[in-house]
């Protein structure tokens, strides 16, 4: 960092991506723009990690911490490795230029320091559950004890992948060049993938702590996770697929399909060993209970994850197998995922619903009756104000049918608060939800999760475009809106040239507001850069691309994508959710113990 | 009169009827043909993007052209397929964004669903035999039953025992 806050060119990485003119904000998120600088990062959010997890953990999880925090050295020591041998970002240069080449234009962007720092605290945060799970079968206390010293971790990093993901959407979308707020891109994906299984494993964790189930599904769960969030970061950085986020061929792929390869071996092969250790202290009560809905939740999410998987390598399968180049990209995904995610959504509306241990046929049938019946009356509003796609129809009824369940779920559990302690119905929601913290918070994540699907699924089928020149003083006509184009202006700041074109929005005849968009022209980059123009409501975003000019005429393109601000909404519900099921929560602790007789006695007592 | 456990069987069916029908319905797309092809085809520019969004939202000079062409064929009279077989003849099986649906890269679109197939069946196995561990523990140490009872009743219970 004192390299490039002092301009120490001499340095071949700060040479790189830095130069005199950037501000201090883009000069600290250069840390982590290219490969050297990322590996970094990786290490030193894990020596933290690991810091943090001593401190934490002093007088508690004695047997396991010393196996944990070796784990998480071994892993340390591999990155560590790699920035010695592959990847130094310390290399210095025979001599120091004047000056650097400066960070990327598509770079410079908010989203520079908020995606790539979630997106690495949630890769590098599932190292402390891996690592945990890791000890747990070399100690062989394969209890539920891994599991809840690292709930917390494993939510934190779960947030952060999600919130990454989020970030770099949201990114993509203001800024053109990633190809909008999700192209199936294969570090997306490889973002994706972890984040899908470490979702599964949240789900099926809690069939452990709860019935002493499915123990080593779980192991299995979070070895994947954590084996993805490798593999993410291989594919961010190594170059072996096609993708716009990498920005250089490196030797360091290699070297993270060995870890990749050794992490199998050592995981599986250990798990393989205590098998016979991890049998389940409970049986399956029924079919139609909770544990079995968490287990189609289960398959579902691993099977989208291996969609992705499949769909991201196969391009080199195929080459290996036919030595034929082939691309699979956004319709393979779209197609594939599509019926997978939508059967997601509604087992999302199921669980809820259904009791744990065991519940009649007759009784689930009736508590789906609202909530379907709600989804059927949908199809038909739906229709009549002009949704006709049928894939969006199924995804607006399967998310109407979610939302049903969820507010069946609070509703009824506000009236049986109310009637077990009195209380008005307002003070029993809140009660409700701070007295039952992961239930609840889980609710509200599933939430946000539905908002997120009815942006993504409104935006992918009704986003409408239109492309015209323009001379100042003329108009095009989109939807509602008329544009008016007022005219350019040309001038210069410190670090680019810039040109920039407004237009007067018109909405049935009412101006509304002035937009501009920019074409920015950095030194030493050949191309352009466009900042979109963007007018946000409930509904729909106004989006505004300067394309091209000559002369006095200006090329748009303008397009209206409905409903887009719901899947960033989404994710602020996410937060909200995460920093309930986040709070601690002494009651779940008390259950927890109450229901697994001989574990944590003494904290019980404790409790109580 | 139809009871409630019928009424609410004939709608659970009906949604999922529905859900099942939508999906299988090919969706109408709300662009033009033109976009419709050059969603289905990839940027020559190296981009990994489609012709659709690497020309027409970044402004790619590539993607651009591409769209440009697939506009003059349509307006030569040239169908969806033949557009489509023009641009694999020009670059290969890496002009299709997606693989095409023959030979080995079938394996492409059926394995994910195979394996969501061969993962239903391994759970529904999985959860049989639980199933028949847990009647031949309870026919050896009878316990009471749980009976659930009504919706509300459950949720006491579970805000008391699972939170």
């Amino acid at each position: 960092m004192n390299a490039f806050i002092t301009r120490d060119f001499s340095v071949q990485y700060v040479a790189q991506y830095s130069d005199r003119d950037m501000d201090i904000f883009f000069t600290f998120a250069a840390w982590w723009a290219g490969q050297a600088g990322s590996i970094l990062l990786w290490a030193w959010i894990l020596s933290i990690f690991a810091a943090f997890l001593v401190l934490q953990n002093k007088a508690q999880h004695r047997e396991l911490l010393p196996h944990a925090i070796g784990v998480m050295m071994a892993i340390l020591a591999f990155f560590l490795g790699v920035m010695i041998f592959a990847a130094n970002p310390f290399e210095r240069l025979p001599f120091a230029p004047a000056d650097g080449q400066g960070l990327n234009p598509m770079l410079q962007n908010m989203g520079m320091f908020f995606h790539p720092t979630t997106l690495y605290l949630g890769y590098v945060g599932f190292t402390v559950p891996f690592a945990f799970a890791i000890a747990a079968l070399i100690t062989g206390r394969l209890g539920d004890e891994w599991i809840r010293s690292t709930r917390r971790w494993t939510l934190f990093a779960w947030f952060f992948l999600g919130m990454g993901n989020l970030f770099g959407a949201q990114w993509a979308y203001v800024e053109l060049g990633w190809g909008g707020y999700w192209g199936w891109d294969p570090v997306e994906s490889a973002s994706l993938m972890p984040w899908l299984v470490g979702t599964a494993y949240l789900h099926s964790v809690m069939i452990q702590q709860r019935r002493g189930m499915l123990k080593v599904w779980n192991m299995v769960l979070i070895i994947l996770t954590f084996l993805l969030s490798i593999f993410g970061t291989l594919l961010t950085r190594s170059g072996i697929l096609s993708s716009v986020h990498t920005f250089s061929q490196s030797a360091v792929g290699p070297l993270f399909i060995a870890l990749i390869g050794l992490l199998i071996v050592f995981s599986f092969g250990l798990l393989f060993d205590r098998l016979p250790k991890l049998r389940s202290d409970n049986e399956l009560d029924s079919l139609v209970s909770r544990e079995a809905s968490f287990l189609v939740n289960n398959l579902l999410l691993v099977g989208i994850a291996f969609a992705v998987f499949w769909g991201t390598v196969f391009p080199l399968i195929s080459e290996a197998v036919r030595g034929v180049k082939i691309t699979v990209g956004p319709p393979f995904f779209s197609t594939v995922t599509g019926p997978i995610l939508l059967a997601m959504v509604v087992v999302m509306g199921i669980c809820p619903l259904i009791g744990w241990r065991k519940a009649t046929l007759d009784n689930l049938l009736w508590n789906f009756l609202y909530p379907m019946v709600g989804a059927l009356v949908l199809v038909p509003i739906l229709f009549a104000i002009g949704v006709r796609a049928p894939y969006a129809l199924a995804a607006f009824a399967a998310s109407g049918f979610v939302l049903g369940s969820l507010l069946l779920e609070f509703v009824r559990g506000v009236r049986a608060r109310h009637r077990s302690s009195g209380q008005g119905y307002v003070k029993a929601l809140f009660s409700l939800i701070w007295g039952n913290k992961p239930r609840y918070g889980g609710y509200v994540i599933h939430l946000g999760v539905i908002l997120i699907a009815v942006g993504v699924a409104a935006s992918q089928f009704y986003t409408t475009s239109v492309e015209e020149t323009l001379r100042a003083g003329e108009s095009l006509n989109i939807r509602q809106y008329t544009l008016t184009f007022k005219g350019m202006e040309q001038f210069n700041t410190r670090t680019r040239r810039v040109t920039a074109a407004s237009l007067d929005v018109f909405e049935n005849g009412k101006k509304i507001d002035t937009l501009t968009s920019t074409k920015m022209f950095y030194k030493q980059e050949e191309n352009p850069t466009t900042e979109v123009a963007i007018r946000t409501t409930l509904l729909e975003d106004l989006y505004i691309i300067f394309a091209s000019w000559e002369g006095d005429m200006a090329s748009f393109k303008v397009l209206v994508n409905p409903m887009i601000v719901w899947i960033w909404i989404g994710g602020v519900v996410m937060l909200m959710g995460t920093v309930v099921a986040y709070w601690p929560d002494a009651r779940e602790k008390h259950r927890l113990a109450l229901r697994r007789p001989g574990i944590e006695r003494e904290e019980v007592v404790a409790h109580a | 009169m139809p009871d409630r456990r019928t009424t609410a069987a004939v709608v659970s069916l009906a949604i999922l009827a529905l859900l099942v029908f939508l999906t299988l319905v090919p969706a109408a797309m709300a662009g033009s043909e033109t976009d419709d092809i050059a969603g289905q085809l990839t940027c020559q520019c190296g981009c990994g993007y489609t012709a659709l969004a690497c020309g027409g939202a970044m402004q790619c000079d590539v993607g651009d052209q591409m769209v440009a062409l697939i506009s003059q064929k349509f307006k030569e009279g040239q169908t969806r397929d033949e557009i489509m077989a023009y641009f694999i003849g020009q670059y290969g099986e890496k002009a299709p964004a997606a693989p095409t649906k023959e030979g080995f890269n079938l394996t492409a679109w059926i394995m994910p669903f195979f394996a969501v197939a061969a993962g239903g069946a391994v759970v529904y196995l999985v959860l049989r035999s639980w199933l028949e561990s847990h009647r031949l523990q309870v026919e050896a140490e009878p316990t009471v039953t749980t009976d659930l009872g009504s919706y509300g009743d459950r949720i006491d219970r579970e805000l008391e025992q699972y939170g």
